[in-house]
């Protein structure tokens, strides 16, 4: 679950002394080191599979980081930060997509990998995800590797709870869509 | 379609960790959302084992270091919007001031523009040419000022 992972030391320092909820904190280095450390590897992920291209995840992940720092947070729980570091890297991500639209002259541009691993089978699986819409791929990626509930997953995408449940269904039946037509059977409970 | 099913967490893991149960196996088979889940969990397991990250991400204390530098450059900018602002005011007073001189003194600008040609020259050394009332000199030696003081406020704000 997005915010079920473990806090990291620097985050529960007031937690362990006081033996209570830690009070807001404004966010500084040790804070925020500790902080990514827990959030950049997924978050990396998250925006690599959203946008299919390495050196955008990089851009992406940065600008992220920056627009939480530039929010000024207050450090209230680690799940409040990932909410909103996970929502800013998906609106910078759609953005990209826009302007990539933009440039492409209303086209919608696949996502490009680096030849180096154009020939990988990653590029096929990568492929075959691109098929999709860059928000059903947000919504599966959240839901199946983030496992982050409903709730987590309208917040990021700034969508209602209520909605995701609909386009969630929709974007598992595009995906299993898209695998059959590759050759991949429905992988059902066995 | 408005809450969602309610099993659907353990279907991930069972499908995430091959953990399946008859009575999970047994929704599935009734459950139209689970057994979309269920059909797409462990491609989506093997895509995100496949993690192509490779290269280190930067550390974090770059990160800190330029966001710091990138806040307080927008604080600056903050800082001096209303600088800014007033120079814009006094770019335009002057312009006004100019504008207004030369439009009140159109007469004596021109006389004063005739003033370079020859024929003008020559009327001017044998006295018959009009004079400049004086207020005009006194005007433009105050916008020149002004323009000059402005000009170099402008040069040394943008060193
Ligand atoms: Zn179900």
């Amino acid at each position: 679950m997005m915010g079920a992972m473990a806090l990291p030391a620097a985050l529960l320092n007031d937690r362990a002394t006081t033996g209570r909820r830690s009070p807001q904190q404004p966010m500084n280095e040790a804070r925020f080191e500790a902080f990514y450390r827990s959030t950049a590897g997924s978050l990396w992920s998250y925006l690599f599979r959203l946008t299919g291209n390495p050196a955008t995840a990089d851009d992406l992940l940065q600008k992220s980081f920056f627009r939480l720092l530039r929010a000024n947070p207050v450090v209230e729980s680690e799940e409040h930060l990932r909410r909103y570091l996970y929502r800013a890297a998906t609106n910078l991500a759609f953005d990209h997509f826009r302007e990539m639209k933009r440039e492409q002259g209303g086209q919608a541009m696949p996502a490009t990998f680096s030849d180096a691993m154009s020939r990988d089978l990653r590029h096929d699986m990568q492929r075959m995800f691109d098929e999709l819409k860059p928000q059903e791929r947000a919504l599966l990626w959240l839901a199946h590797v983030e496992e982050a509930n409903h709730e987590e997953i309208g917040a990021a995408l700034g969508i209602k709870t209520k909605s995701v449940k609909v386009m969630l269904f929709r974007a598992r039946k595009r995906l299993a869509a898209v695998l059959k037509q590759y050759g991949f059977g429905p992988e059902v409970a066995p | 379609m408005n809450t969602h099913c309610r099993h659907e967490r353990d279907v991930l893991a069972a499908a995430r960790e091959d953990g399946w149960t008859d009575a999970l196996r047994d929704h599935v088979a009734d459950c139209e959302e689970c057994a979309a889940a269920a059909s797409v969990a462990p491609w989506m397991g093997r895509l995100a084992e496949s993690d192509v990250r490779d290269r280190p991400l930067p550390p974090a204390s770059a990160l800190w270091l330029k966001a710091q530098l990138l806040g307080r450059q927008a604080a600056a900018d903050r800082a001096s919007r209303p600088f800014t602002v007033f120079q814009w005011l006094a770019y335009l007073v002057v312009a006004s001031g100019w504008a207004g001189l030369i439009t009140w003194k159109w007469t004596a600008v021109r006389q004063w523009l005739l003033s370079f040609t020859p024929a003008s020259m020559i009327q001017s050394a044998s006295g018959v040419a009009p004079t400049i009332p004086i207020s005009f000199y006194i005007g433009i030696a105050i916008l020149v000022s002004v323009t000059m003081v402005l000009a170099l406020h402008t040069i040394l704000a943008e060193e």
